[in-house]
């Protein structure tokens, strides 16, 4: 007979949070957030008393903002006490997806062209494998692991990451922050959605006074620059002030977006088009073709406010228009940043 | 009687459907140019054939979206009746008024038939009463994309609740269920692929037996009763 406990079980315990069951949903947690800071893979850790109230605060408060610009998260509501969050449960990808606008850290490291502090042109996506190390890794590595889930892969998780930046630099301009890089993880619901996970924290950001350059994030204690607790608190002052979420997007400057949709008929669908190819492929000798199915493929160049924007447009064009949900489905494969033509 | 025949830009049988108002109905044809929003109070709506938009897309799907579609679907909510044709029924699927999608003929040929035998299904619509059950008629059909798709559970409910109106007597295009001609669950939207416009009179030289003008008897029978009870 199992001894009948008062706290719930303890699901996992990492070096920052402690994850326990909830005990009346099922599907969700509690994520407590510990009062410890922790770099170089802990090779350097220290206690920080209110530090894991503070992580949990700021942490709500992005899952929050990112909530009204419409992204879904792992975010249910708060816990318990100050340091905890309420997560729902999710099959979790272990990969840290790191967007960098500017480059620093690990970048420069591996990339000596890079100036520590240099603005990159474009956003650069990394991936890292969640192991003690954290070493980079390649997509096909990826999947010879397994750890990618159906339906998931790094296109789509890079897809994902840049809307995320689109969004987050924004907001923390409107604070007069310079969001530099970030790190996110991502986890699978059960009924099969990509949710953004973990925490949003300056744990997990490099962040900058736009002004003084001031560090506003793990590194001060990663480089002994400041007093961990005294900058995480200005920083939570700051997000606990910032403006309403529309605010925050006005004056945003509008750039051209170019998408790939592919329209594609059903499975179901008996296609006579696709059939027709696919038989005379047979009848020019190309036996060995087992399936072809013809789609059409649309190329789009949208003027939006951002990745998010246009992402949602072309998939209310394709859902309303491009396609004809009776018989066919469609996928956004890709969209990308261009050059704004000069009409 | 008014009766409303709207024109898209590729609408190629749209006088023959003023002739059929005219001669075989006695009504008023009021020409409806796809950019007009104001119906000119019409008591029924014809969608006529055609390539509407070059059926760029795919049929019907530009059509659907022009300003003249707006007011097609606010009448088609006061139940009066609008009869889609060949392309004004690809336009009536696209639209979401008639369940199902119209794709290319199976066997990937244009079909062009002047006599192509019906089977009645269901003669209690203002577009079939002249009718009888089971009665085969005769009418052309002319189209590339005609071939008629749902899934079988929702051809077996389309059969259950008395939308399938007109079925091939043969299977000339691959459409599910070889279903012709299908109404909206309240029966006053008819769209069906062949043309009865186009078999209005008995001609001996061309083998036309003239059972086109049924449907638009009934549709004329059906308004003056609607007229009636009205008054």
């Amino acid at each position: 007979m199992s001894q009948i406990t008062e706290t719930p079980p303890l699901l996992a315990e990492g070096k920052t949070k402690v994850l326990t069951q909830h005990p009346a949903e099922p599907t969700q947690v509690y994520v407590r957030f510990k009062d410890r800071a922790t770099a170089f893979n802990a090779a350097k850790t220290a206690d920080v008393p209110g530090k894991g109230a503070m992580n949990a605060a700021m942490t709500a408060h992005l899952f929050a903002y990112l909530a009204q610009q419409g992204i879904a998260s792992c975010y249910v509501g708060p816990g318990r006490t100050p340091d905890e969050l309420v997560y729902q449960k999710l099959t979790m990808i272990p990969l840290e997806v790191v967007v960098r606008n500017v480059a620093y850290g690990s970048l420069c490291q591996r990339y000596s062209q890079f100036q520590s502090g240099q603005p990159l042109s474009r956003p650069v996506v990394e991936f890292f494998l969640k192991t003690d190390s954290d070493p980079l890794i390649a997509e096909d590595v990826a999947h010879a692991l397994g750890i990618l889930p159906s339906g998931v892969d790094f296109a789509k998780l890079r897809r994902q990451a840049l809307v995320l930046n689109d969004l987050l630099v924004p907001f923390f301009q409107s604070l007069g922050i310079v969001c530099a890089d970030f790190k996110l993880e991502f986890g699978v619901s059960p009924s099969g959605a990509l949710l953004l996970a973990d925490e949003l924290s300056p744990d997990n950001f490099r962040l900058r006074d736009a002004n003084t350059g001031d560090i506003l994030d793990k590194d001060v204690f990663r480089l002994d620059q400041g007093d961990l607790a005294q900058t995480y608190q200005r920083l939570l002052d700051r997000l606990k002030a910032s403006p309403s979420s529309s605010a925050t997007r006005e004056g945003t400057l509008k750039q051209c977006y170019e998408a790939q949709l592919v329209v594609r008929y059903r499975q179901s669908v008996l296609h006579p088009e696709s059939r027709a190819i696919l038989e005379s492929l047979h009848s020019l000798g190309y036996a060995n073709v087992q399936s072809l199915q013809a789609g059409k493929h649309f190329q789009l160049t949208i003027e939006s406010e951002d990745r998010l924007q246009a992402t949602r447009q072309v998939e209310a064009l394709a859902e309303a228009i491009l396609s004809n949900p009776v018989i066919e489905d469609f996928e956004c494969v890709c969209i990308e940043p261009v050059e704004k033509e000069r009409l | 009687m008014k009766v409303g025949i709207v024109v898209f830009p590729g609408s190629n049988c749209d006088q023959d459907c003023q002739d059929a108002v005219t001669t075989v109905m006695g009504a008023q044809a009021v020409m409806l140019w796809h950019a007009d929003t104001d119906l000119r109070g019409v008591d029924a709506l014809i969608l006529p054939g055609g390539f509407s938009y070059g059926d760029y897309l795919r049929s019907g799907a530009i059509a659907r979206l022009s300003p003249v579609m707006r007011s097609v679907v606010e009448f088609s909510k006061t139940g009066r009746p609008i009869l889609g044709i060949c392309n004004g029924f690809q336009i009536l699927t696209e639209a979401g008024l008639l369940p199902g999608a119209l794709i290319r003929n199976q066997h990937r040929r244009f079909i062009c038939q002047r006599q192509t035998a019906l089977i009645v299904e269901n003669n209690q619509t203002p577009f079939t009463r002249l009718l009888s059950e089971h009665q085969l008629v005769e009418m052309p059909v002319a189209h590339g994309d005609g071939n008629y798709v749902v899934s079988s559970e929702q051809a077996r409910q389309l059969f259950e609740q008395g939308q399938v109106v007109f079925r091939y007597a043969q299977a000339v295009n691959g459409s599910t269920e070889q279903i012709a001609g299908v109404t909206n669950p309240q029966g006053n939207i008819l769209g069906m692929m062949p043309h009865p416009e186009r078999n209005l009179w008995q001609t001996a030289a061309l083998a036309y037996n003239g059972q086109g003008a049924l449907i638009f008897e009934s549709l004329k029978q059906f308004l003056l009763n609607a007229s009636v009870q009205c008054a």
